[in-house]
């Protein structure tokens, strides 16, 4: 029995459903409203001291962070691999897996926060919000969210946050350059890991993020996109409401993104990034 | 055909050599002079784009970061197993490995800094320290790691680094309570190799009042860590005898300092 705690504009809850989805294998769903801070009740916390999302519960036991819950339905629902047979191969799947979480995951809410998550903090009654904020054990997220609420992308740190993302979307435009996915030749993990932090933006009407600039991430995310998986893990699963709302904030808030990565510096193959590429 | 780029002291080198040791894997060892900087050699980032150690090279293909080499290893070398059979307790094996990484790299170096190794970076000529300066390609790491070189134990990053690493032997402690045996379950795993070298860095400054003092899973636990053959070779022998002695006596000077750090936080 496979219960996930997730949340449906979550992209990591998204990699997880991705990979259940692609095995084919049977769970259940349970919402954490992370917009209601469900996810710092005590029931939660008991399963998820982070209290993060997703949490995994397999017959009983609980499975935490997003990239160890996707190798752990990878060993135990092994049919339908999803990591490299070849294990230097897989070896760069980690590392790949592993610079998700560095780069793309650590930058992401201050990517996203301050064009949606912010419009449904500020439905809350501010004594609720006040409730909010003192929930985090992350003392310093929380003061970089009551920035975010109120600068939005003004914040030099959602600026930050911002030109991370997008030196990252440049890293896999020079990797997708070289290879047919983002590791080698073959789908797997890293694809899974990496498509949710695409998709957010999509959900967000950020096209134009890599329409025109990014050739190879826009050939690989329709790739991504024909893959009746993706569909129902990362993009159905969004309620209809949220969805709109989601679409019709990111659209006022592009502008203000776009002229951010205006200012990012050029990536060429000289930069660290690049050259990690290569040597992968 | 394996060879190991790393550096004696540092963690994560450390916690390779403890895997290759325990598959007792033979293996070159080739040392890169982190504190010379060496390791910003162009031949040296075509194998290691981030300029840091360790690096496998197996058959000539590189495997980089710690973590990712231990499970290459645990992958091509299976036996004896260094990853739990039950996937449960091997994805807290996952959390713990990378937990250690994210968290406590940094840290290490803000309770290390400031004893010893800034001891070694301000005997460099004028030219040389220039020349260390200039190889750190991301500007806050040099900033940080200029004021724990210039101010000890008083910058207010060393400060930090005291209160997390405390807050670490904690967590260290409360988990071999919940395990009763190893930081991932019932067998000697990746995650125990990871935490060792942080408890060996306390040892080497003579920091072991630190854990004694409240922590006695943990003093058990590191003692089973010490009686096993890797620890002696992988983390000794390794040490050049005088870094060792220098470590130890400085490391001796600067406890009661330290110690003052932890009580005026009120967790000693």
């Amino acid at each position: 029995m496979l219960t996930l705690y997730h949340h449906p504009a979550s992209p990591s809850s998204a990699k997880v459903r991705f990979v259940l989805q692609e095995k084919s294998v049977a769970w259940e769903g349970a919402i954490v409203d992370l917009y209601r801070g469900e996810q710092f009740s005590a029931a939660y916390l008991a399963i998820n001291e982070a209290a993060v999302v997703p949490t995994l519960v397999h017959d009983g036991r609980p499975v935490r962070e997003s990239l160890v819950i996707c190798e752990y339905l990878e060993e135990a629902f092994p049919e339908t691999p999803l990591a490299p047979a070849d294990l230097a191969v897989r070896a760069r799947m980690r590392v790949w897996c592993k610079d998700i979480e560095t780069f793309m995951s650590v930058s992401l809410a201050g990517t996203i926060f301050p064009a949606n998550d912010r419009h449904e903090l500020a439905k809350l009654a501010p004594k609720q919000l006040d409730t909010y904020f003192e929930h985090h054990l992350n003392r310093r997220l929380a003061e970089r969210r009551r920035a975010w609420m109120t600068e939005g992308y003004a914040s030099p740190d959602a600026r930050n946050s911002v030109l991370t993302y997008h030196k990252f979307l440049q890293k896999m435009e020079f990797q997708l350059g070289r290879s047919e996915w983002l590791v080698g030749n073959s789908f797997s993990l890293a694809d899974i890991e990496t498509a949710p932090y695409v998709g957010v933006l999509e959900l967000l009407q950020f096209q134009n993020w890599w329409a025109d600039r990014l050739p190879h991430v826009r050939a690989w995310y329709e790739k991504i996109k024909a893959r009746p998986a993706f569909r129902s893990a990362v993009v159905d699963v969004v309620p209809d409401q949220l969805r709109h709302d989601i679409a019709k904030r990111g659209a006022e808030a592009w502008p203000a993104v776009e002229a951010i990565i205006a200012t990012a510096e050029p990536f060429n193959g000289k930069s660290p990034w690049a050259m990690r590429a290569e040597a992968l | 055909m394996l060879t190991l780029y790393h550096f004696p002291s540092s963690v994560c080198a450390a916690k390779v050599r403890l895997v290759l040791y325990e598959k007792e894997v033979p293996w070159e060892s080739k040392i890169i002079e982190i504190l010379k900087g060496e390791q910003f050699q162009p031949w040296y980032v075509a194998l290691n784009p981030n300029a840091v150690v360790p690096t496998l090279v197996h058959d000539e293909q590189p495997v980089v970061e710690s973590a990712v080499i231990c499970e290459y290893l645990d992958d091509v070398f299976p036996d004896p197993p260094l990853r739990p059979a039950d996937l449960v307790d091997r994805s807290v094996m996952r959390i713990w490995a990378s937990d250690v990484d994210t968290y406590m790299n940094g840290i290490c170096a803000g309770i290390t800094y400031p004893a010893t190794h800034r001891h070694e970076v301000l005997k460099l000529s004028p030219e040389e320290l220039q020349r260390f300066y200039d190889g750190h390609t991301d500007k806050d790491k040099l900033a940080r790691r200029k004021r724990l070189i210039e101010q000890g134990y008083q910058a207010p990053d060393a400060k930090h680094a005291v209160l997390v690493y405390d807050r670490f032997l904690t967590k260290l402690e409360d988990q071999l309570a919940k395990t009763g045996a190893w930081l991932a379950g019932k067998t000697y795993s990746i995650a125990d190799a990871a935490a060792t070298p942080y408890l060996v860095r306390l040892d080497m400054l003579n920091y072991q009042e630190w854990w004694r003092h409240s922590r006695p899973r943990l003093d058990d636990w590191y003692e089973r860590i010490k009686a096993r053959p890797s620890f002696q070779p992988a983390m000794i022998d390794v040490m050049p005898a005088k870094f060792m002695a220098d470590m130890g006596t400085r490391g001796s000077g600067y406890w009661p300092e330290v110690r003052e750090i932890l009580k005026d936080a009120g967790v000693w």
